[in-house]
């Protein structure tokens, strides 16, 4: 007895470090630095060339998107709070010459429930880094939110290159692994995260969008306790 | 010098930036060019000529590596920097296995910019240069090699001939169709008219013409391979394109079509001779010498004669052109100032030189050299330049040859007229100061005895060449001129003074009275005394 309650805190206890772990280096991923340079190199031209909506619609835009990817606390937000994120991230590339549309299919009332901070974020990086960017063409990315008998589903699909079959395959491998041999870091990170809130019953599925790209498909039942109140959330 | 840049990034601000706020032509970059995918920057080089090629990295679809890669084999010296977002290892790492100059940091700081381009600017104008010495010594090269080929054709017709080895390589090299061993046919041609050399301009343009429509003529069914000899001829050798050992029937007739063309053309007439089948090299030199005997200035030439060349053994005695060296030699002459009988030498030259015995080529040759290096001596030592006679001199001095008598005497004659008329002004000062001193001290010396010696001591000259020097600079003796002297002094004493007779004598050195009176009367026709007396009664 005295054994298995050991064995129980050492899993605690590691699972809690792998937690840590994964959120420094979630944050560091947040951080960007490459994103960030891009962005500044851009308020710099745009200053050169004396054009100051430009120089202010970035500024703001950065502001809100490292105010909001940055903060430590507040695990869980809305899923409108989350929107707003990859809007202003949106906002960015387009401002920095990527356009990209993007449709959201959210019924009001599931805008307030409550979600892990920075779920969809990663995901939507993803598409545009290695789905759209690739495509050197204007990209599309559409959110669905879905919930069906206490299950939510939110999808996020676009038109980007896509994945092989073979490669989804390795993908659905890879995010089971252990940190140490992952590839696809984002990817990973949410469906852990996933994992660690909503426990066995969450899911990350991969397949084809109608896009013409990849989705990635979230789903994981809706626990009352966990249902945000937004008054408290902000 | 024009330069341009061509500016790619997918990031649209990086390249708008770039293009508008940097003071390209201060930089040396006069047109800037704005791409922002690789597709687009690769359209641009294929419209544009682009010096310095400055890329993203990353890009979709194309990197900017591939883009490099891609560019050079567009525009192979194209100046490629690199910008990035990372300062990393890899990127320097790639950076270099491209060759490219530099690459900058995102976001670019000006400074660094600056330093990159003029840095860019200057390898691309050093390359310029390069390039340009190059290709102007390439075209040097190609104008010359007309005139290698002739030279070289030239020394294998007076006899220099290359190892067989070392000739293979002298045929890739000038593009000839001649190997040891070929058959083929020397020809020669020669312009009737008789040249006068003083507006050479024209005689190049002739020599360019009549050797392309040589070139031309025989163009269809020989290799051709011309040059110009030193008497103005122009040789050819003929190398059929078909192989066969004898031409001599095309030839002939191929040489009848030139012979119309260039008097159709160039309205002048000329001579061929052609020679039976040679194998190249041999022969080549006494083939070439029996052709130019044929056309030896003193022969009278058919015009417009089409020959072949039948060698015969000439066996003329060689003699020596003695009348040249006999003395006084041509030089004396002219140094002593004897400018008439030099007149007269050369008149004498010229009578010889036309006589039978001496009708050679080689004779005109000496004595053509003769001549014109005596000439030349003579004004040199006499401060007098060649290139102040208008006649000629330009000819002589790139080394020619006189090809006809009749140049040849013009020649001399003018440049004797010349050299009487121009001597060297100092010369004659100094001889007429001689000449003043001796009449110094002969005025001076009346009453003694005047000799040689005396006078040689006076002014510190050899007696015989004071007796020279005074008949070269008065044209009379220097004893006819004492006496002169004196029997003008006695006339004048006489009519002028009341002095005797024998006391004018011996003022003047005649100790003698008879003796006096006798050279006097000589002198005058009449006596002292006759001479006194006519004056009274005027």
């Amino acid at each position: 007895m005295a054994e298995e309650i050991q064995n129980l805190i050492e899993m605690v206890l590691a699972e809690q470090i792998q937690t840590r772990d994964a959120k420094l280096k979630h944050l560091q991923a947040q951080i960007n630095p490459h994103f960030l340079y891009n962005c500044l190199g851009f308020i710099i031209n745009m200053t050169k060339l004396n054009k100051k909506e430009a120089v202010l619609a970035m500024s703001h835009n950065l502001s809100d998107y490292y105010r909001y990817t940055i903060r430590l606390g507040d695990d869980m937000v809305t899923i409108e709070d989350e929107i707003l994120l990859v809007k202003n991230y949106l906002e960015i590339l387009n401002l920095r010459s990527f356009p990209i549309e993007l449709t959201c299919h959210i019924p009001d009332d599931l805008m307030e429930l409550s979600i892990p901070r920075l779920l969809l974020q990663p995901l939507i990086e993803n598409s545009c880094i290695h789905g759209i960017e690739p495509l050197d063409q204007t990209g599309k990315i559409e959110i669905r939110c879905v919930e069906t008998e206490g299950v939510l589903k939110i999808s996020v699909g676009d038109n980007g290159v896509g994945l092989t079959d073979q490669k989804i395959g390795e993908l659905k491998i890879m995010i089971n692994q252990p940190q140490k041999l992952v590839t696809n870091y984002g990817i990973w990170n949410v469906y852990h995260r996933l994992l660690f809130t909503y426990g066995e019953t969450a899911k990350l599925e991969l397949s084809h969008s109608n896009l013409g790209g990849l989705q990635v498909a979230l789903s994981f039942e809706l626990n009352g306790d966990k249902i945000a109140d937004r008054g408290k959330v902000s | 010098m024009k330069m341009s840049i061509l500016i790619v990034d997918d990031e649209a601000h990086w390249v708008d930036s770039l293009v508008e706020t940097i003071d390209w032509p201060e930089l040396g970059i006069d047109k800037v060019f704005k791409a922002y995918s690789g597709f687009e920057a690769l359209q641009v080089l294929l419209d544009e000529p682009v010096d310095i090629l400055l890329t993203d990295i990353n890009m979709p679809r194309m990197s900017g590596l591939e883009l490099i890669q891609k560019a050079r084999e567009s525009v192979n010296s194209i100046k490629c920097i690199l910008l990035t977002g990372y300062s990393d290892f890899e990127y320097t790492k790639s950076a270099i296995k491209h060759q490219v100059i530099d690459y900058l940091l995102k976001p670019i700081k000006d400074d660094e910019l600056f330093q990159t381009i003029r840095n860019a600017v200057k390898q691309i104008k050093e390359e310029q240069i390069e390039i340009s010495a190059t290709w102007k010594m390439q075209q040097a090269l190609n104008e010359a090699e007309p005139v290698f080929r002739s030279n070289l054709l030239l020394e294998y017709l007076q006899g220099f001939q290359y190892p067989e080895s070392e000739w293979k390589e002298k045929i890739a090299t000038y593009n000839l169709a001649y190997h040891y061993g070929d058959n083929c046919h020397l020809i020669m041609f020669h312009v009737d008219e008789n040249w006068s050399y003083k507006d050479r301009k024209s005689i190049n343009l002739l020599d360019y013409f009549v050797t392309k429509m040589i070139e031309e003529t025989f163009e269809p069914h020989f290799h051709t391979w011309i040059c110009m000899d030193q008497y103005g001829h122009y040789i050819s050798l003929l190398k059929g394109k078909v192989n066969q050992r004898n031409h001599l029937e095309t030839i002939q007739n191929t040489a009848r079509q030139l012979q119309s063309r260039i008097k159709t053309y160039l309205k002048y007439t000329i001579s061929i001779i052609i020679s039976h089948p040679i194998q190249f090299p041999d022969l080549l030199t006494s083939q070439y010498y029996s052709c130019l005997e044929k056309f030896n200035p003193y022969v009278e030439n058919k015009k417009e004669s089409l020959t072949i060349n039948t060698p015969k053994l000439i066996t003329n005695q060689v003699k020596s052109l003695v009348f040249l060296y006999e003395p006084p030699r041509l030089f004396d002459l002219l140094d002593s100032g004897r400018f008439e009988e030099a007149k007269d030498k050369l008149s004498f030259f010229f009578h010889e030189i036309t006589q039978k015995e001496y009708q050679s080529l080689e004779y005109l040759v000496e004595f053509s050299s003769y001549i014109t290096s005596i000439f030349m001596s003579f004004m040199h030592r006499s401060g007098l330049s060649l290139s102040e006679l208008d006649t000629d001199s330009d000819f002589l001095m790139s080394g020619n040859i006189f090809r006809s008598i009749q140049n040849l005497r013009n020649w001399t004659f003018h440049s004797l007229d010349y050299i009487m008329e121009n001597l060297d002004p100092y010369k004659n000062i100094s001889r007429q100061e001689i000449i003043h001193r001796i009449h110094e001290y002969v005025e001076n010396n009346m009453s003694e005895d005047i000799s040689l010696n005396a006078i040689a001591q006076y002014v510190h000259f050899h007696p015989t060449h004071i007796s020279k020097i005074y008949k070269l600079g008065t044209g009379e003796t220097l004893s006819s001129y004492i006496q002169r002297l004196r029997m003008e002094k006695a006339k004048h004493l006489i009519l002028n003074t009341q002095d005797k007779i024998y006391e004018i004598g011996a003022r003047l050195g005649y100790v003698n009275p008879p003796y006096f009176i006798k050279v006097f009367s000589k002198y005058y026709g009449m006596t002292p005394q006759e001479c006194r007396n006519l004056n009274k009664f005027k």
